[in-house]
């Protein structure tokens, strides 16, 4: 959403490392602000120049820093059609970290100053290049960790058109009500309350239905825990590596063999997993035993859901962990499922850890009954989230107060609703909303 | 006439007269300019005083003892109550006037109760003596001294006034207006805005055809503007007021005279205001609406003269007449005197500080038109206001602000000295964030929770002590509510559970409120005034108490100071709001979030990078 006629403002350079820091191939150095081609040009001693190069092209160039000379290939971009706005430059070099660093140094010794967290998309927001919404999705699209996370946040930029009409039916409502209450005696055409609240009630369902599905996705951002757990011995390593697909923790016949947590994250419906294999539970004098006993109990405490693992062949010593977000899993189907067991988990997913026999069945359940997230999932952030509620909450007290004839509190209630989701589109007046948002930006996106 | 006063108010209109007024009484010498002792108070538009949010002045002005709504009252020939039935902070008086006895009693207050010596004529420079100013040079010459000056000019100042194609300098009809004292503000540098306003013609009511127009009568459940007013008038001694629309035929009369206007002719420059348009303006831009409706209020008593509300208008007289014959029940009607729209100076009211003082002249104080508003009950507010301070500065104490949250006078100075007006300023509730505080029943206790007891006492000592008592009474009586059970025979008759809380039944919105008052003679017991007010509180407590705490949020934020030599260019901002914020230097968040074209991100930005600042040096 770039703003027409708007005026460019230039901040001073900023540089700062756009690639994570550590060995990679490449390592991409970026810059922004006034006159920032030139302190790159002047400080790494570029040839052949680029102070003239042309906008949206890559030179390949060799430089200097220090002792080292190198090659590396410089793009420019040229105020306003650039990600911040203003004049910037993305350099990119052989991915040495030392190699990076020095460039840094180089360049923050000639005039460049460190770019503070986020800083380059809050010049591209406060520039007009992109409103606070998309400014969330880039953070959500960087910090996407599977490939439908990474489409749910490019949604949240697209999907607006149910808040905007919600918020244009707000706005339509609160212009007839204030009529009504302002102008008692001029001639206006009758403007029926009923109506009115029939429209602020369309654009609270609006919002309602929003905020449950955005809720819905909240696993693809945050992902979700999964705590293996049960008896010593259950076979919970066993299915630890077979949900992994290979042979990650230690798997022997000995009860007690694994003690601290061992944790893998996997991807399971699109949604980011992390699995948690945890020592089985029984009482024990060992100190590191019991240690991991602890770590373990805490595991299931902290887990979005619990696998509570039971070797089927045998009778239970330990009453299972049972609540709304545990599968009971009967494991070594290969051995036998004694009938007791088979009686009293009737709802218990049987399988072979070891063979593999039936897991499908396990995945399918824990999609099925967790990780269910509608197609059309989106992402909101916290603050939108906040927002939305507070804009249903006050559409709430409107309609209170509307059915209660309290039309001078409607107005108000309407008012607020109509601030609040209006936030959406344009911050209003908050200290810490540019902080929050900008805090959450790793640098140089 | 005396050489030297302490207090000089330029203009006898509503703001003028309150300034004058509400000054005398710190025991100074004050004199009243004005062109003569006989229109002091004049209404020079509409004969009718409240309306919404401006019922709230009124009753402010009231409580500080102000002129106009004792004028108001003993002028009204008909009350009526707006938005009776939507709530308490929406709910307004509005009382039509004799318009004569209303100027009158204006001036009947002002004899009986001070010493203001009314100098006739008219001011048309300030002297300056080394940036301070020390007195007026009247039109004819002579010079009067004086520590402090209040300016309430109204649309004397440098005042133009169109009828057609003609056009003469006046303040009011049949009045001259003033123009040596305009080249005098702009020559200390003041900037001066231009605006319009404009008034339709005056007709004869033995002219008006009654039975082709619907009677609108009045009411008879109001409170009186002042708590002073004992007596009310019954509905059958109201006088009434009728409304008629106008038709094809006058739309089309008005489209083809257009150009005839002087508005649409191209000679007024002056900024109108959009929520009074004129007739010309309503055709113009509503071409579709096949009617408009128009108020024919009485003029008075003793008159048979008639205010046609709605077709103010500045065409010609001829054309005015045809067109107003052209409306039901003024086939026949005779025109009196024809409208006219009225062009005046006005000083740029961000150049103004929250006390009404010039930021770059002391003791030099605005009030009125003068500053870009419009209507009496404005006028009246900040007349008090300044000539309050105009006092206070004199005698060296500590002058008094409005804040928004207890007082739309409050709201009316805060959006004028901080934002400006690009058009004249009316008040109107949508204006206050925080109107459920800002109701017609507790103007009293607004004001008394913000004016120092110091200057309330010298304002208005009896409405000081009356309103006390009153306070401590509902305090009284919220304390009994809270602590009282219901028994088992109350809670029956009630029709609620055993023991429920008197405080949580009377918050209920369908609380049989007369049951109660038989019930309990604690409550019964509260006059009327706090009575109405507690009920209300009752009723609304928790919707009060909310915007209650967002005030006190909103303080918070706002005073959060702005470092001095702040660097605004190195934060991130757009490069127009730093420019603003460096032209116009806030010193805090409130000043700078008024600014006009600061947006709520650039305060967002801003409030960051102090927050950020104080957070690293610490």
């Amino acid at each position: 959403m770039i703003q027409k006629n708007l005026k460019i403002f230039s901040g001073d350079g900023i540089v700062a490392l756009s690639t994570p820091v550590g060995r990679s191939a490449i390592a991409v150095i970026r810059g922004s602000g006034e006159g920032i081609i030139e302190i790159f040009q002047r400080s790494l001693k570029i040839r052949p120049s680029i102070l003239n190069g042309e906008a949206n092209h890559s030179y390949v160039v060799d430089f200097e820093v220090g002792e080292i000379s190198d090659r590396a290939v410089a793009t420019i971009y040229r105020a306003p059609r650039s990600y911040t706005g203003e004049d910037m430059i993305e350099f990119s070099v052989h991915g040495n970290p030392v190699l990076a660093e020095a460039i840094i140094r180089t360049l923050t010794d000639n005039g460049a100053r460190l770019a503070e967290p986020g800083e380059f998309t809050m010049r591209a927001t406060a520039n007009g290049k992109m409103n606070i919404i998309e400014a969330e999705a880039v953070f959500y699209t960087v910090e996407a960790q599977t490939e439908r996370a990474l489409k749910a946040s490019r949604r949240t930029v697209k999907d607006i058109p149910e808040i905007a009409d919600a918020r244009a039916r707000i706005h339509d409502a609160l212009i007839k009500l204030s009529t009504i209450l302002e102008f008692p005696e001029d001639d206006i055409d009758e403007i029926d309350t009923s109506s009115l609240c029939a429209e602020i009630n369309d654009s609270s369902v609006l919002i309602e239905n929003f905020i449950e599905r955005a809720e819905c996705s909240t696993p693809l951002v945050n992902g979700m825990t999964i705590a293996i757990a049960g008896e010593v011995n259950a076979g919970k390593s066993t299915l630890f590596n077979r949900i992994l697909g290979m042979e990650r923790a230690i798997v022997t016949p000995h009860p007690g063999t694994t003690r601290d947590i061992i944790e893998a994250t996997i991807e399971i419906s699109g949604v980011p997993v992390k699995i948690l294999d945890t020592a089985g539970i029984r009482d024990s004098a060992h100190p590191v035993e019991t240690e991991g006993i602890r770590r373990a109990k805490m595991a299931m405490r902290d887990a979005d859901i619990v696998i509570w693992l039971i070797d089927a062949s045998k009778p239970i010593t330990q009453i299972p962990h049972n609540d709304e977000n545990t599968i009971i899993v009967l494991n070594k189907s290969d051995i036998g499922v004694l009938e007791e067991n088979f009686k009293n988990f009737p709802d218990a997913v049987i399988i072979s850890a070891l063979t593999g026999n039936n897991f499908e069945k396990l995945l399918i359940k824990l999609e099925e009954k967790f990780l269910k997230i509608p197609a059309d999932s989106l992402i909101a952030s916290e603050r939108t989230m906040t927002i939305l509620k507070n804009t249903a909450e006050e559409l709430k007290t409107t309609i209170d107060a509307m059915n209660k004839n309290f039309f001078d509190v409607a107005q108000v209630s309407l008012e607020r609703a109509d601030l609040f989701i209006g936030e959406i589109f344009e911050p209003e007046i908050d200290g810490d909303l540019y902080d929050e948002i900008f805090k959450n930006f790793c640098i140089g996106k | 006439m005396r050489d030297f006063y302490d207090i000089v108010v330029v203009g006898g209109g509503h703001s003028g007269v309150e300034a004058a007024f509400s000054a005398h009484k710190f025991g100074l010498s004050v004199a009243l300019v004005s062109k003569s002792k006989k229109s002091l108070g004049r209404m020079s538009c509409n004969p009718s005083i409240g309306g919404l949010a401006k019922s709230r002045v009124v009753r402010e002005v009231d409580a500080l003892g102000g002129v106009l709504p004792r004028a108001a009252d003993m002028s009204a020939i008909q009350y009526r109550v707006l938005n009776r039935r939507k709530g308490p902070a929406v709910q307004s008086t509005r009382a039509q006037c004799d318009r004569k006895k209303y100027e009158l009693s204006v001036q009947k207050i002002l004899d009986e109760n001070s010493d203001v010596a009314i100098i006739e004529g008219s001011a048309s420079e300030l002297i300056i003596e080394d940036g301070k100013i020390v007195g007026v040079v009247l039109s004819g010459g002579e010079r009067i001294g004086a520590e402090a000056v209040v300016l309430a000019t109204g649309t004397f100042l440098g005042g133009k006034i169109f009828i057609g194609d003609v056009e003469y300098p006046g303040g009011r009809i049949d009045e001259n207006a003033e123009t040596g004292l305009s080249e005098s503000l702009k020559n200390m540098g003041l900037k001066i805005l231009r605006f319009k306003t404009g008034t339709p013609p005056r007709i004869d009511g033995r002219t008006i055809n009654y039975n082709n127009v619907r009677i609108q009568p009045g009411e008879e459940d109001y409170v009186p503007f002042s708590f002073d007013t004992m007596v009310k008038i019954p509905v059958d001694e109201q006088v009434p007021c009728y409304i008629t629309y106008t038709t094809e035929r006058t739309h089309r009369i008005i489209e083809k005279n257009l150009l005839k206007s002087a508005l649409y002719g191209g000679k007024i420059v002056g900024i109108g205001p959009r929520y009074c348009p004129s007739i010309e303006v309503k055709v113009e831009k509503f071409p579709h609406h096949p009617r408009h409706i128009v108020f024919l209020e009485p003029e008075g008593l003793d008159t048979d003269e008639f205010y046609p509300n709605g077709v103010s208008n500045s065409l010609p007289e001829e054309v005015q007449l045809e067109m107003l014959r052209s409306i039901p029940g003024l086939e026949d009607v005779e025109m009196t005197k024809p409208g006219y729209a009225v062009e005046y100076d006005v000083v740029d009211p961000t150049q103004v500080l929250p006390t009404l003082e010039l930021r770059d002249y002391r003791k030099i104080f605005l009030a009125g038109q003068i500053l870009g508003t419009s209507g009496y009950e404005e006028a009246a507010g900040l007349g008090l206001l300044a000539g309050t301070n105009a006092a206070l500065s004199v005698l060296g104490k500590d002058m008094i602000t409005l804040p928004r949250y207890a007082s739309y006078t409050g709201v009316m100075v805060d959006d004028l000295v901080f934002r400006g007006a690009d058009e004249p300023y009316r008040l109107l509730t949508g204006r206050s964030e925080f109107r459920l505080l800002l109701r017609e029943d507790n103007a009293w206790l607004s004001m008394l929770e913000v004016i120092p007891k110091s200057v309330f006492y010298v304002l208005a000592p009896e409405n000081y002590e009356r309103y006390e008592r009153w306070r401590k009474d509902i305090e009284r009586v919220k304390v009994f509510v809270g602590n009282t059970g219901l028994s088992s025979k109350q809670a029956e008759t009630l029709d609620v559970p055993g023991g429920t809380k008197l405080a949580d039944y009377l918050r209920r919105p369908d609380a049989d409120w007369k049951k109660v008052l038989d019930m309990f003679s604690e409550i019964s017991s509260l006059e009327e005034i706090p009575a109405r007010t507690f009920r209300i509180e009752m009723k609304y407590s928790g919707y009060i108490a909310r915007q209650l705490s967002d005030a006190r949020e909103l303080r918070k934020l706002e005073f959060l100071e702005i470092p001095e030599n702040f660097n605004f260019l190195k934060i991130g901002l757009r490069s127009e709001a730093v420019e603003k914020f460096f032209r116009k230097n806030p010193r805090n968040i409130r000043e700078a979030s008024r600014i006009p074209g600061i947006t709520p991100s650039d305060i967002a930005v801003l409030v960051g990078a102090i927050r950020k600042m104080f957070n690293d040096k610490q």
